[in-house]
């Protein structure tokens, strides 16, 4: 009878280890993921809060404008794209600089951009989108 | 006497093994599949937030010409979305649709711009679109024609 407890109580011990390990290592996984996904949230709703741009100077005439970077995060020029009067604007159409650092695919803070997009745009209303989906708006004034 | 108490031992002793082992299979495999179902869970929350992409329209002046509405689709995610998502207008599904450009790769590659013209009689006024990937991921916007 004593034996036949012991036996038991050990099969009933080892299953209670492998049930504990395989759901102590899912349960860990899981909330590390849980932990990874409110941290990368919580780091880019503060990198949207560093993100400001602002039109500084449009020539309707040749088609250019500048755009001034006025918040606190670096921005890829590779991440812009524009919309002028809703109609998205082809990379090849499209040149745009760095005033001061020509070549350079970084916009630091304080930069200003200059797009150039080789023909008027008089009129136009201007959207230009950035980092994260960020955009701002350019409505021709009249 | 010792004979049939023997026995009767080995009888207890087999039926204690049989059921404890029993149980344990019972009970390791409703962990196994307890733990399954939280990896799995886990995968599919890694999916959807790693899939994020906007409705890179301007709301005002949308694209609309000879009754068809084209939609940009900027992919922000790192990782590849499927090209076909399913898109409403004001509520209604427009299962044909077509994927304008992009870089010529098979998926929906991360920064890229995906151009969707999609066929919809339109009246002029306010309309709603929704794009819903097919992880459930969704983004909508209101805009006027």
């Amino acid at each position: 009878m004593g034996l036949s407890v012991s036996a038991s109580a050990a099969i009933l011990f080892v299953a209670f280890l492998i049930c504990f390990g395989s759901l102590f290592g899912a349960a860990t996984k899981y909330y590390a993921t849980v932990d990874e996904i409110l941290e990368e949230s919580r780091e880019n709703a503060l990198a949207v809060q560093k993100i400001s741009l602002e039109f500084t100077d449009i020539d309707e005439a040749s088609g250019s404008f500048a755009l001034k970077n006025t918040g606190s995060a670096t921005l890829l020029l590779s991440d812009f794209e524009v919309l002028v009067n809703g109609t998205l604007v082809l990379p090849q159409e499209l040149s745009i600089n760095i005033i001061g650092h020509p070549g350079s695919d970084l916009i630091l803070p304080g930069d200003v951009a200059l797009f150039d997009l080789d023909e008027p745009i008089w009129g136009c209303r201007i959207v230009v989108f950035t980092t994260m989906g960020i955009s701002m708006t350019h409505v021709p004034t009249g | 006497m010792a004979d049939s108490s023997s026995v009767s031992h080995t009888i207890f002793f087999i039926a204690a093994v049989l059921v404890a082992a029993s149980l344990a299979g019972v009970f390791i495999s409703l962990s196994q599949d307890i733990a399954n179902e939280m990896n799995e869970r886990r995968d599919r929350m890694e999916e959807i937030s790693d899939s994020d992409f906007i409705i890179m329209n301007d709301p005002a002046m949308m694209p609309y010409e000879n009754g068809n509405l084209t939609v940009y689709l900027k992919n922000l995610s790192s990782r590849m979305l499927f090209t076909s998502p399913d898109v409403f207008v004001d509520g209604i599904l427009l299962t044909s649709y077509d994927v304008l450009d992009g870089q010529g790769n098979p998926g929906w590659s991360p920064s890229e711009v995906l151009t969707l013209s999609i066929g919809a009689p339109l009246s002029p006024g306010d309309h709603h679109i929704k794009v819903v990937l097919s992880n459930g991921v969704f983004e909508e916007m209101m805009f006027r024609i």
